[in-house]
């Protein structure tokens, strides 16, 4: 197997077939990555299609410093922002409290569920909590960094981040009582 | 970070879902649309170069026929009266030497113009025969060889050039008004209006700069049938073309052009009905989203169309070319749009640099040339529009033409001169494309786009 250098040094020169190989090694991931990051399935592959072009462009660019995952990573996060930031629209967000912790049933609850299921329910969020989460829980931004991406204040990120944990935690609540009233009725129990 | 978070960051970080195989397609498709526009303007130098190249080798290498510069031009016209005029024959009248012209025969020394009814006989000493005076023109086989008298143009009027053979230093020239061979008993009255322009020993190359507007008539041939049959769904289209050409004169007769020039040619698709939302609003996807890219496509004759504008929805009420993302769109919405307008127009916009032959076939004071030649063709654009009655939207793009095409061109041209400098052209030309104009085989089999067009051109000899 050709190793990742070989394989970015074709797609500089506009190899066809290191362009495929080096999507078919990132795709995977990266299609993950849309699918947190968009509302539906359709924009997803739209926000993988162009992250690649983006990426393919952008390759001379790469110093080869750090992992190129992480350097390929980024540039689909800001092309997920620039799509978010050009689609905005002014939400009104209801300021809630932050520290709720959650309860031990929450969290039991979320370590049954699937990969899947949560990407599902991430997807579900409206756009600003959507972006919140994901940059805050998945990527590692702190709120302040938030504030400047997203052109909003520090603590509207924080009640976004709280918002979002709750509409999550609910509906991982809500699943988990339905399968349990489920398991019940079928007598399993 | 809370425990919650931290659970579905594990789950979520490194998740993985394979996409789609559309989406590497679509990837690629871009890729090789963009590859094609990277080169574009490095293709058009190149191609220019080339041309550059062949011309400078062709003038170079070819044969020196050369132009001579008219040593004398008469003026002549119906009221002249026998004229007879000498030019000067003292040596230092020097002439050009053309080793390439026809030899003058006894039949070549008298011209007859159908306008004027002017003959004219010509008579020089040569080298070889020193001292030979104008009393040995009765013998006309002495005069062989050793010039050449044409009708041309200059000042809009109908002059003659004289052109020097080999060997010769000095010339008299005899211009008569009659019919007979008794002319050389006529009085040797000076012709008033003849004058020397130059009696030269320079040749010169002929260069001049012409632009045109070009209007035209546009479609397509395709050798083999298609899947969808496009014969009664597609239609011809007027458009235009423009551009600027450098010509060079290689002799008299032959001619070469080059330049650059933009052409838009194309086809009207027709059958195809528009809707939009009354409020022209995108289309919603069955969830009430939004929908991020046009779920449709469509094929042509001419390539794919992609579809930009979300505030249209198209059905094919004649065959079945339009394509649908299924469940990408609420199908019980399109009942609630308008029906806008029907058919679609493509247009290409090339780039053209061409490279044409003339050859002038009648040359008087409207001269008519046939012309030849081939043409690179780069793809600049390919807007699809909508076309209502009143209004013309565009709506997406053609996609799976090839960047480079190639083409012949073939027609007459037609000038006639407003000054010394200027002339106007009229040229009824046939343009078809030499290679197909899709990128890919499978997905325009072989279409040969074709056009009729009237190129309006004005042209400035330098």
């Amino acid at each position: 197997m050709e190793k990742l250098k070989d394989i970015i040094k074709g797609c500089l020169k506009d190899d066809r077939q290191m362009q495929s190989k080096l999507y078919n090694i990132f795709a995977p991931k990266m299609y993950g990555l849309c699918l947190r990051y968009s509302a539906s399935v359709e924009d997803a592959q739209d926000l993988l299609q162009e992250g690649f072009i983006k990426v393919y462009n952008n390759l001379g660019n790469f110093k080869w410093e750090g992992s190129f995952e992480g350097w390929m990573r980024r540039i689909f996060v800001n092309l997920a922002l620039d799509k978010y930031r050009s689609k905005i629209s002014l939400l009104s967000i209801d300021e809630v409290a932050e520290n709720q912790e959650p309860s031990d049933n929450e969290i039991n609850a979320l370590d049954s569920i699937s990969e899947k299921e949560i990407l599902e329910l991430i997807r579900q969020l409206p756009d600003q909590y959507r972006m919140v989460f994901n940059l805050y829980v998945i990527e590692g931004y702190s709120h302040k960094e938030l504030g400047e991406m997203l052109n909003i204040r520090e603590s509207t990120s924080r009640s976004n981040l709280a918002r979002a944990k709750m509409i999550l935690k609910e509906k991982v609540e809500f699943r988990s009582q339905k399968i349990e009233k489920a398991i019940c009725e079928n007598g399993k129990i | 970070m809370e425990r919650f978070e931290k659970n579905i960051q594990e789950k979520l970080r490194d998740f993985q879902v394979q996409p789609p195989g559309e989406v590497w397609g679509a990837i690629e498709n871009q890729l090789v649309q963009k590859q094609g526009k990277k080169f574009l303007w490095l293709r058009i130098a190149a191609a220019i170069l080339l041309l550059v190249v062949s011309i400078t080798s062709l003038v170079l290498y070819l044969p020196q026929v050369r132009i001579a510069e008219p040593l004398a031009v008469m003026h002549i016209s119906e009221d002249d009266f026998v004229p007879i005029y000498m030019v000067p024959s003292d040596t230092e009248t020097k002439v050009e030497i053309i080793s390439d012209l026809k030899e003058i025969t006894e039949s070549d020394v008298i011209y007859e113009s159908e306008k004027t009814e002017i003959y004219a006989a010509v008579s020089m000493y040569t080298d070889e025969t020193p001292g030979i005076d104008s009393d040995m023109f009765t013998d006309y086989s002495n005069i062989s060889g050793l010039a050449e008298l044409n009708p041309i143009k200059y000042e809009s009027q109908l002059t003659y050039e004289l052109s020097f053979s080999d060997g010769v230093q000095s010339s008299s020239i005899i211009a008569l008004k009659g019919s007979d061979k008794d002319y050389f008993e006529d009085t040797e009255t000076k012709l008033p209006s003849i004058e020397i322009i130059k009696t030269s020993d320079q040749s010169q190359r002929v260069f001049a700069l012409s632009a045109y507007l070009a209007p035209q008539q546009s479609f397509r041939y395709q050798r083999n049938t298609t899947p969808i049959s496009f014969e009664k769904l597609e239609s011809e289209i007027f458009s235009f073309g423009a551009g600027i050409r450098f010509h060079y004169k290689l002799n008299s007769r032959w001619e070469v052009e080059s330049g650059l020039g933009y052409n838009m040619i194309g086809q009207a698709v027709n059958g195809i009905t528009a809707f939009s939302h009354p409020s022209m609003i995108p289309l919603y996807s069955s969830r009430g989203e939004v929908i991020s890219s046009h779920p449709q496509s469509m094929r042509t004759s001419m390539g794919g169309i992609v579809f930009k504008n979300q505030s249209f929805y198209f059905a094919d009420i004649a065959s079945t070319r339009v394509d649908a993302l299924k469940g990408s769109y609420d199908e019980s919405n399109v009942n609630l749009l308008n029906k806008t307008a029907t058919g679609l127009i493509q247009h290409f916009g090339y780039i053209e640099v061409p490279l044409v032959l003339r050859y002038k076939i009648i040359d008087r004071m409207l001269s008519l040339s046939v012309k030849s030649g081939i043409s690179a063709n780069f793809l600049y654009t390919s807007n699809v529009y909508l076309q209502g009655s009143a209004f013309s939207r565009p709506i997406g793009e053609s996609t799976g033409i090839s960047p480079l095409s190639w083409s012949g061109t073939g027609g007459l041209s037609l000038e006639y001169p407003i000054s010394n400098r200027i002339n106007i052209a009229l040229d009824p030309t046939f343009t078809m494309f030499l290679t197909p104009m899709g990128q890919y085989r499978n997905l325009i089999r072989e279409t040969y786009p074709y056009n009729y067009s009237l190129y309006m051109g004005i042209r400035y000899n330098l």
